[in-house]
């Protein structure tokens, strides 16, 4: 009791000198001026939304009137498990997940290591390179439609020059998810090869120079002293790439629209698909509800555990 | 003399917006593909108008899925049209039930706009006696034909009057190498047509009703398997143009009027399309291009000339003006509705609308209706959960991932869940 009250007695008398150096320094100026803005701005457009979708996953509503009436507890979940196609759905996400971490992310890394020092070409292909990522999704998915498109598109024009069985692969429900990840893999690698190649750019010269003269090899070079050092990059790369497996959407849609026979739906596709679509707002709030669970508790470990580490 | 300046400033600032602001009538619309009916619709816009002073009507365009799934939001908002399209069907029924449609009986029976307008259309816009909106256009969908290429094959399909017959030329036709049917998959509408055709052929007009009321099993009843075994058995034949899962309906307009293919069951509006985006712009003539109504399946209770397509019009929303009722009786009223048909854009619904229709084709489907035993509207008349199951099991069954009774269990599943 009394260490307690020995302990308090300075933090409360440091308290107000705290608030007078805030006071001083502007800090608290700063604080009151942003800080309501962007908490309000969250609170509107985030925290409320979560809310109200969470609230929403627990009734059978059309989105049409002032709000759901229905109550069905926690049928909605019950259905999303039974469903073959939100497993197929939660399973492509995990593949597009596994295709990120496993190809997009050292595909990325390898094109870094290649063109990361400053030239004249290295520049050119670091602009082809980065160019898919700039472009719109939809617009990507629509010319990747074109270009697999066996009668008027690009491999129309292949299969007929060369004299082929014309090919259909986005109909073809063994080839159509093997595309989408050809598609996810070419649009996202430019991404993580600018994070790669800002923190190769940051590696100190000396060291690799110093490695150099020891008698190093340019694969000992990269594979002892590079990559090592970029461990903080990668850790940001993997976050990403994670998060944005997760968020998938609009390459699927104008590509295979989740086809043939919903065997390329994402979770965030089979939401629209199954919720919006379907005017079943209750039953695509309940997915929405899982993929954010899915979401915090990947950003909240990765972040506790990862990227802590990391940091220390 | 500054109090005064003050006030003449104050005043003209007052004044100045009533001027200005005039009332606005907001419409939402689909987008439409046929050629020059943006401008036409300007043309209508124009003329209320002017003999409106101070009425201004914005018309907006939005695609077809995104209207669907924004509408819901967009009429609980305060940006919401006061007219917006619609499929008509079992989804009037619902929006009339939450309040979002105003109920303008009354007033179209005051105004004679209501009188201009058959018990038919009018009655697609209804629910419980009550009129929420007009109709604009009616739509059949029947089964089209490229007459060269069936010569070619060795078929007639003039004479297809029974559903074994037509998949007995679709077996000719293969076995010649030209493709029979042109579908478009990726859409599944086109291909849920030849669902719902089947049912209207095997069950009768009643076949939706009662399986929308649980009556023999629901959806997985044996009448609503043996359609489902029907369409299998389309599909098994393998008839249709390759890569067709991947092929959007935008897309077999083009096929069809770069004739890659002999049949498609669409809407009448495909003949001024394929031309419209065939490779050639030119595509087929009316003369290149045969009809015939969908045929009946053997044994089944289904009318033959029972009709299958749109009923599409416009709903009047909540707190709409009577000005914006305005607007709808004089775009969907008489003059305008035959100078519509007299384009070809559609088959106009107002009375006495049809005298200037000179399309071959159109005339044609004009002619089914008017004779029809009954007209049943695209899967809108289900609940869009469940016609989103049958679009779905439409495609799984022509493509072999299903078999018909598990197609059906799953319509039914849905069912039991609304």
């Amino acid at each position: 009791m009394s260490l307690a009250h020995t302990h308090t007695a300075p933090a409360a008398a440091s308290r107000p000198s705290r608030l007078r150096k805030a006071m001083r320094d502007g800090r608290l100026t700063t604080i009151l001026f942003f800080l309501p803005p962007a908490l309000m701005l969250f609170t509107l457009f985030v925290f409320m939304p979560l809310l109200e979708g969470a609230w929403y996953s627990g009734f059978k509503w059309s989105g049409y009137g002032e709000g759901p009436t229905d109550w069905v507890g926690s049928r909605n979940f019950e259905r999303l498990t039974k469903h073959s196609t939100f497993m197929r759905s939660f399973n492509n996400t995990l593949v597009f997940v596994g295709v990120a971490l496993l190809l997009q992310i050292p595909l990325g890394m390898a094109m870094a290591l290649l063109i990361y020092r400053k030239s004249k070409s290295n520049t050119f292909f670091r602009l082809v390179f980065f160019v898919p990522f700039i472009l719109a999704e939809v617009a990507t998915g629509l010319i990747w439609s074109f270009i697999f498109d066996g009668d008027y598109g690009v491999t129309s024009i292949f299969t007929t020059w060369f004299g082929w069985e014309q090919v259909y692969p986005l109909a073809d429900r063994t080839w159509a998810m093997p595309v989408l990840l050809l598609v996810f893999v070419w649009k996202y690698f430019g991404f993580h090869m600018m994070i790669f190649i800002a923190a190769l750019q940051s590696i100190p010269d000396d060291l690799i120079e110093a490695a150099r003269i020891d008698g190093g090899t340019p694969w000992q070079i990269t594979r002892y002293i590079q990559i090592p050092m970029l461990k903080p990059a990668i850790v940001v790369s993997v976050f990403f790439a994670v998060v944005g497996s997760l968020q998938l959407f609009d390459l699927i849609i104008p590509l295979t629209r989740g086809g043939p026979s919903n065997t390329t739906h994402t979770l965030v596709s089979y939401l629209y698909n199954f919720g919006l679509v379907r005017q079943k707002v209750g039953f695509g709030s309940s997915v929405g509800v899982v993929l954010f669970i899915v979401s915090f508790v990947f950003a909240f470990s990765y972040r506790r555990f990862v990227m802590r580490q990391g940091e220390k | 003399m500054r109090t005064k300046l003050i006030s003449l400033m104050a005043a003209t600032a007052i004044s100045i917006p009533t001027v200005l602001v005039a009332e606005e009538v907001k419409v939402l619309s689909i987008v439409t593909n046929r050629a020059g009916e943006v401008e036409y619709i300007d043309r209508v816009e124009k003329a209320f108008e002017a003999a409106n002073p101070g009425v201004d009507v914005i018309v907006e365009y939005m695609d077809d899925e995104s209207f669907k799934v924004k509408l819901p939001t967009l009429l609980q908002s305060k940006g919401k049209p006061d007219l917006f399209f619609s499929f008509s069907g079992g989804l009037v029924a619902e929006q009339a039930s939450q309040g979002v449609l105003r109920d303008i009986t009354d007033y179209a029976e005051s105004t004679g706009c209501a009188a201009m307008h058959g018990e038919g259309g009018k009655n697609a816009y209804s629910v419980d006696g009550k009129l929420y909106g007009l109709p604009m256009y009616a739509s059949n969908v029947a089964l089209w034909y490229n007459k060269r290429l069936a010569a070619e094959a060795g078929i007639n399909p003039e004479e297809i009057k029974t559903w074994d017959d037509f998949l007995g030329q679709v077996e000719t036709a293969k076995a010649s190498g030209i493709p029979p049917v042109i579908i478009g998959a990726k859409d599944k509408w086109p291909v849920m047509f030849y669902h719902a055709m089947l049912a209207d052929r095997i069950m009768g007009p009643d076949g939706y009703a009662k399986a929308v009321a649980g009556e023999d099993g629901g959806f997985a009843s044996e009448a609503w398997v043996e359609t489902a075994r029907q369409l299998k058995r389309l599909g098994d034949l393998e008839p249709f143009q390759p890569g067709y899962l991947d092929t959007t309906y935008d897309k077999t307009q083009t096929l069809f009027g770069d004739q890659k293919g002999i049949f498609m069951l669409m809407g009448e509006w495909l003949v001024s399309a394929q031309r419209a985006t065939a490779t050639d712009g030119k595509g087929m003539t009316n003369e290149e291009i045969g009809v015939v109504s969908f045929p009946v399946v053997e044994g089944g209770a289904g009318n033959p000339k029972a009709t299958y397509g749109g009923m599409n019009g416009w709903l009047v929303s909540a707190g709409a003006s009577d000005t914006a009722v305005d607007f709808l009786c004089h775009y969907v009223g008489t003059e305008n509705q035959t100078e519509a048909g007299g384009l070809g854009f559609f088959l106009p619904m107002a009375i006495g609308a049809d005298e200037l229709v000179e399309d071959s084709h159109n005339k044609w489907s004009a002619a089914r209706l008017g004779e029809s035993s009954g007209h049943t509207v695209f899967d809108q008349n289900l609940n869009p959960a469940i016609a989103a199951v049958q679009l779905d099991i439409a495609v799984d069954l022509i493509s072999g991932a299903v078999s018909p009774e598990d197609a059906q269990d799953l319509m039914e599943e849905e069912r039991q869940l609304q």
